[in-house]
This record gives C-alpha cells, sequence and structure tokens, in this order.
C-alpha cells in the first residue's frame, strides 16, 4: 500500500491526471478536505473533468469556498480553450470515437 | 536575502562547529537540507536533536514537489502544435514511428502530388510517417516489438499492458507486466508510474 502511494506520487508530479485524481480521493476520504481540493484543482488544470466533479461535490457539501469552485470552472475552460480546434470538432463531428471532451 | 542565505548555508558543521575554510568538504543532510556536516559520525552524533526538525522539513519539501503544477500529461500534437486532449479517444497512437498524434489530424484530408484527394480512412495510413496501418493483430504485435527494441516507452507500457490483462494473443503474466511497467517508467513514461502503482495496490505482485 505504502509502496502503490509512491509510485502514485510519483506519476502525479510528473502530470499524470488520473493519479492526481486517486490522490485528491484518499486525501479526501481520510479527511483532508484542503489537500483533496490542492489536488483536485491541479488534475483539472491537466484536463479532468472528473475532478472537476469532485470540486463541485466539495462545494455543494460546504467543504471549498464559491472562489474555489469558480477557480476551477475557470482553469477547465482555460483548458477547453487550449485543446479546441477547427479540425477536430470537423473529426468529431464526423465520427462518435473522434470526441475529443 | 538570498545572497545572505547562501552565506549563511556554507558556514560550519552543524555539530562540531568547525569548517570555514573547507566548506566544500561540508555535505548536507540528504533529507532535509537545512544542516551540514563535516562527516558521518558528526551526523549520527547530531541525529538525536535533529531528527524531529528534519522530519518536519522532509515533509514540507515533499508537498513543495507534490503540489506544484505539473507540465501537461501529453503535451502538444506533433503535426498541428496544439495540446492534445486527456480524453483517449481524441489522440491516437501509432505503431510506425511512435507518435501521438490528434484526431483532427487524423482526419483531415490528404492530398497528393498531383493535388488529388487520396481517401485516407480506407487506407488507415499513418498521419505522420504515412506507414499504412496494420491489418491483423499479429502484424500490430510485430511492429510493436520492434519499438520495444528501439526502446520505445510507450510500445513497451502498451506490451506490459497486454501482459496485465492478458489480451491481445499475450498470457496473462503479472510479473512481467511490472518488470515492462518499471522499463517504461525508467526512460520517463508517465502512464507507466501509474500503472505500478495500481498494480501494487491490487496486491497481486
Amino acid at each position: 500500500m505504502k509502496k502503490s502511494q509512491h509510485y502514485t506520487e510519483l506519476a502525479a508530479i510528473r502530470g499524470e491526471v488520473i493519479a492526481r485524481w486517486n490522490l485528491g480521493n484518499r486525501e479526501g476520504s481520510a479527511g483532508n478536505a484542503d489537500r483533496a481540493m490542492k489536488h483536485f484543482i491541479i488534475a483539472v488544470r491537466g484536463g479532468s473533468d472528473e475532478s472537476l466533479k469532485m470540486i463541485k461535490d466539495l462545494y455543494l457539501n460546504g467543504f471549498a469556498g464559491k472562489e474555489d469552485y469558480t477557480k476551477a470552472l475557470q482553469a477547465y475552460q482555460e483548458y477547453l480553450g487550449e485543446i479546441k480546434s477547427r479540425q477536430r470538432d470537423k473529426a468529431a463531428a464526423a465520427h462518435e470515437k473522434f470526441r475529443y471532451y | 536575502m538570498s545572497i545572505v542565505d547562501e552565506d549563511y548555508e556554507v558556514s560550519i558543521c552543524a555539530n562540531c562547529g568547525k569548517g570555514e575554510e573547507e566548506s566544500s568538504n561540508l555535505k548536507s543532510c540528504t533529507a532535509c537540507k537545512m544542516v551540514k556536516y563535516c562527516n558521518r559520525d558528526c551526523q549520527i552524533a547530531h541525529r538525536p536533536q535533529h531528527k524531529k526538525e528534519c522530519r518536519k522539513r522532509a515533509k514540507e519539501l515533499h508537498d513543495i514537489e507534490l503540489f506544484k503544477q505539473p507540465p501537461s500529461q501529453y503535451g502538444d500534437c506533433p503535426i498541428c502544435f496544439l495540446r492534445l486532449p486527456l480524453m483517449n479517444s481524441g489522440s491516437r497512437y501509432q505503431s510506425c514511428c511512435g507518435k501521438v498524434i490528434c484526431s483532427g489530424c487524423f482526419h483531415a484530408p490528404v492530398y497528393d502530388n498531383h493535388g488529388n484527394k487520396v481517401d485516407n480512412d480506407k487506407q488507415n495510413a499513418c498521419a505522420f510517417c504515412r506507414v499504412v496501418a496494420p491489418k491483423t493483430e499479429n502484424e500490430m504485435n510485430q511492429r510493436l516489438t520492434k519499438r520495444v527494441e528501439a526502446n520505445d516507452a510507450q510500445a513497451i507500457y502498451t506490451i506490459g499492458c497486454y501482459y496485465w490483462d492478458g489480451t491481445n494473443g499475450f498470457e496473462q503474466d503479472h510479473t512481467k507486466a511490472l518488470e515492462l511497467y518499471h522499463r517504461a517508467a525508467d526512460l520517463n513514461y508517465v502512464n507507466a508510474y501509474n500503472s505500478i502503482g495500481n498494480a501494487y495496490e491490487t496486491g497481486k505482485v
């Protein structure tokens, strides 16, 4: 279990988004809402919509402030702006398997 | 401020208090990097009073590294230079040249030298190097093994996943899969680290 935590952290430091989401969940279930929040917002900047949902849940349950939630929403919009392109939209319209967000 | 700090850092051994001139010989505590010692004996002698602070500082340092904003996971598409989306359906890995290409570039129309449109979807060629995609599973595996020999981290990781799940004509072998994950991780392939973490969590290895 300790080994697992170590490697998941290594992955998260190098930018793995699912690892980051996992770490957030572990911190959340351990009761450290502020640390979980930090993990989730980093994951949202990496483009994880699951993390955005988690932040929304934290906000609705009163563990996070309104400014945190708006920050997360802005970060996700920024990510969408970066990945959006006309070529990709065309591909996504052509086939379901090319849907990219 | 920073200059003063640096001057302060290189000054003396934390245990015996000497070593102003031979400061190059002083070695800092690897965990906290707060104190320096002239040799191993000094470090051991100083350990009891340093232990508590050291652990606290080491934890702080770890947190600073953990909560830094990392680089984006997949980087940019090698053709359109836009950021690759997180969703796997958006980007595809080609077993020929080992590039991850975005769906837009993959689906874009292709023209030959005379300006005639080439039916790319039918041909299913790689958008980066124009090699036709493999038709059978066997051919795909052959190409992947070739990429593994060329030390392509993503190919190594893919084969590792096949071994872990026992799919695509591979027999399920968890230890071999873990070995391949470690090999890919040593080549700095990010997803491999996560898979290693998950593998240890399942307790199958």
